[in-house]
């Protein structure tokens, strides 16, 4: 079969595959071809707002499962194909050299065996980093069910490995992925937890005290460190489907939070559930609207960076959805007006960071401007914030909301709706960037 | 009396051109700072590597900094400029200095001058006109030397049979002047290869040793066809999912002014007409009435090409202020 006939059918199988970010992994060339940047570069974007940052292929989509919402199952009769390690190695490098991406993302529907298929995954990244002396990044997917040892090469040759948790419950997995199981997905994610934290550059930084310590533990990080192994320094993330089964929002944050919490993931993606050919009934037969993936992103990153905690989130939700057209930080603020209003000049970081309307850049900004002078309104325009959000929520200067404008803004909007599963809506911001 | 500076354009030029000019408390509006990018602004020698006088003796930073010992009669005493703050300033005005702004190089030295006047804090004063102004082009030149990393393809051009050295060559559009700024990063990653690229107003070139620059930039490029390229329009146009069609999304990223070197874009209309065809045909396929909408939602899944065009037209591109260039949750 012709190279670029295998390349269509196996990106086409790739692209439900949410991630496609190359950050995380920082290294100078050294001599050999590549490096890697901290932060990754997206390269080109599809006609879905998507980054093209990646390779991202499948060794093959043969497979011998058959979970009902991929396109690859055993029952699907779509065409299939299969590349050769040596073809991965030299396509990853004759696209790497032209600066058309960043590296590899190497995934594959499950051959023979999860043994025989994680090994498959390894020897193209052993090819690329030893044949090749590629020392750009590579990420691979991690097959639940794979031998430890398979696990650890895959590490030592990959930035960062990913096992899927592919839906939010244990009983949705049953339902539509009967040969997978949900505990062995994070067993293969606790190895890998393992393996990363005994390698961990020393003192373990915890950003958010409030998340609590990791449950593997840091035993001996100095000497493994001191060793120079590295075991996927870009860590491990997943991907869930939202929206194949009636899961609500905060049931998936929940487990989402859990595999933070237990496995030190960097990044769970949510990839809201696509329509795929030879559908099974056992699906819905409408997509999820992509709005809600990223309220999904929102409170993941408000779980995250901005000192939420799940049952805030959860307490401005409605039944467990996420409002889909007010973002979570508004929804909440709304329902929270006595926090309100923060005063710009005085606040802690922690509370600047509860105004709707204002990131994390933009507090740090207002805390260095406030060293200088008392900050008035026009001192907020200079930051690039939607000044009209922020004001009902601050107290500057010389400005002081009505308490009017609180009650304006939650009237119509709070008003409870009923988002169905399916709530269509109009936009969706691509979420699919950089960690 | 003004006087022109002469310098060569870089901002390690511009650094020690303004440290002497400031030893010297020349004030900013006796100062014509020539654009280098411009040749009619005149007055550059490009083969000089490095003014005499400006390279002559120490540079701005120790003069901004503590060891100013000369202040000069009539002039208050010189001010401690806190380091920090002279490094946040100097972050700032390595990228301000490739800004397609003729008057980059003023603001720069007023903002020199400001910090060394009694004004030390300077780069904290965020809403002040100087900032605000430095901000915005510093936002643009970071965005676009961004861009530059992104967008960059390289074309194989000449493969040596005997030592299997390969020479790639790429012909970029940029927005601001960015090559300087990207050089290393080109330099570092593609060690093992040699490349030259081109844009309209400079070169840059990897002898496997070095990254050298020069001005004389190419108004367009040879059409050279590489084989891998097929490969990659065909990976392009398979990676993405035409029930997600986004095309506003991805043409903030990627504005039409990058399309003509960009080899994947030739398939991007087509791609684009296909996708709402072939969402609709997978619905059907399922056999599900397609879901109600509000009239006038249509806008985001079925986008025609029409709507295509109207979103960014090129000539706005340019001098545009960076938007998004800050990836927050709000
Ligand atoms: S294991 Fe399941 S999800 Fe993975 S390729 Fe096979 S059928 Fe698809």
């Amino acid at each position: 079969m012709d190279i670029s006939i295998k390349l269509a059918i196996l990106a086409d199988a790739a692209k439900y595959d949410a991630s496609c970010a190359s950050s995380g992994a920082k290294r100078r060339g050294n001599g050999k071809l590549g490096n890697a940047t901290g932060v990754g570069i997206c390269h080109s974007y599809t006609p879905d707002g998507r980054c093209v940052s990646l390779l991202k292929i499948l060794l093959t989509n043969f497979c011998i499962f058959d979970c009902v919402y991929c396109v690859n199952r055993i029952s699907s009769n779509t065409r299939r194909a299969r590349f050769t390690p040596d073809e991965i190695a030299d396509l990853t490098i004759q696209f790497y050299k032209r600066n058309y991406i960043e590296g590899l993302f190497l995934s594959s529907g499950i051959i023979q065996s999860p043994d025989y298929t994680m090994e498959q995954l390894v020897r193209c990244a052993q090819l690329l980093r030893e044949v090749h002396q590629f020392n750009g990044y590579i990420h691979l997917k991690a097959v639940p069910g794979a031998a430890p040892e398979l696990i650890e090469l895959a590490g030592k040759y990959s930035d960062r490995l990913s096992a899927n948790i592919e839906l939010p419950t244990p009983t949705d997995l049953t339902r539509l992925a009967p040969e997978k199981n949900f505990n062995q997905i994070t067993a293969a994610m606790g190895d890998i937890a393992g393996h990363i934290n005994l390698r961990r550059r020393p003192p373990t930084v915890i950003r958010n005290p409030e998340q609590t310590l990791p449950l593997v533990p840091n035993r001996h990080p100095t000497a493994a460190w001191k060793s120079g192994r590295r075991f996927a320094p870009a860590g491990q993330s997943t991907q869930m489907i939202v929206g194949a089964t009636p899961s609500t929002d905060v049931t998936i944050l929940q487990t989402a939070s859990d595999l933070y919490q237990r496995y030190q993931l960097r990044r769970v993606y949510y990839s809201a559930y696509s329509l795929i050919p030879h559908h099974d009934s056992r699906l819905p037969g409408i997509a999820p609207p992509l709005l809600r993936e990223h309220r999904l992103y929102q409170a993941d990153w408000l779980l995250r960076f901005y000192g939420f905690n799940l049952s805030e989130i959860a307490s401005a939700s409605n039944n467990g959805q996420l409002h889909p057209h007010i973002d979570p930080k508004l929804a909440w603020a709304l329902r929270h007006p006595t926090h309100f209003p923060v005063d710009i000049n005085k606040a802690s970081r922690h509370e600047l960071l509860r105004v709707p309307g204002l990131g994390v850049r933009n507090v740090d900004r207002i805390i260095r401007m406030r060293r200088v002078a008392k900050l008035r309104l026009a001192d907020l325009t200079s930051l690039k914030a939607p000044l009209n959000r922020i004001r009902p929520f601050v107290m500057t200067a010389d400005y002081h909301p009505s308490i009017f404008e609180l009650k304006r803004l939650s009237g119509p909007k709070l008003r409870p709706i009923q988002p169905t599963l399916f709530d269509l809506a109009p936009t969706s911001k691509s979420t699919e960037m950089t960690n | 009396m003004t006087t022109t500076v002469k310098f060569d354009g870089s901002f390690e030029g511009w650094r020690k051109a303004a440290g002497e000019l400031l030893r010297r408390e020349t004030h900013p509006a006796q100062i014509i700072w020539p654009d280098p990018y411009v040749p009619a602004s005149g007055l550059f020698d490009h083969s000089m590597p490095m003014d005499g006088w400006a390279a002559a003796s120490g540079d701005a930073d120790t003069l901004a900094g503590r060891n100013c010992s000369t202040p000069l009669a009539g002039h208050r005493p010189c001010p401690m400029v806190p380091a920090k703050a002279w490094q946040q300033f100097l972050t700032i005005a390595r990228r301000v200095c490739y800004a397609r702004y003729r008057e980059r190089f003023n603001l720069l030295y007023r903002m020199a001058w400001r910090m060394r006047h009694g004004e030390p804090q300077l780069p904290d004063q965020l809403s002040d006109p100087d900032m605000l102004v430095a901000r915005h082009w510093d936002a643009l030149v970071r965005r676009d030397a961004h861009k530059t990393k992104a967008f960059i393809r390289f074309k194989l051009v000449h493969r040596d049979p005997s030592t299997g050295l390969e020479h790639f060559s790429a012909w970029h559009r940029p927005t601001q002047y960015p090559l300087r700024l990207v050089g290393s990063f080109f330099a570092d990653r593609f060690s093992t290869m040699r490349w030259t690229i081109f844009t309209p107003d400079e070169i840059a070139a990897w002898d496997g040793r070095h990254v050298s620059y020069s001005f004389n930039g190419l108004k367009y490029h040879f059409e050279k066809w590489d084989n891998i390229e097929s490969l990659w329009i065909t990976y392009y146009a398979h990676i993405f999912n035409p029930a997600r069609l986004n095309v506003r999304a991805m043409q903030k990223e990627m504005p039409k002014h990058f399309w003509s070197t960009l080899p994947e874009t030739t398939v991007l209309p087509e791609l684009i007409k296909a996708a709402s065809a072939r969402s609709l045909a997978m619905r059907k396929h399922i056999d599900v009435p397609p879901p109600k909408r509000k009239p006038g939602s249509h806008q985001f899944t079925r986008p025609t090409a029409e709507h295509m065009d109207a979103q960014m037209p090129d000539s706005a591109r340019h001098n545009q202020p960076s938007q998004g260039t800050e990836q927050e949750t709000t």
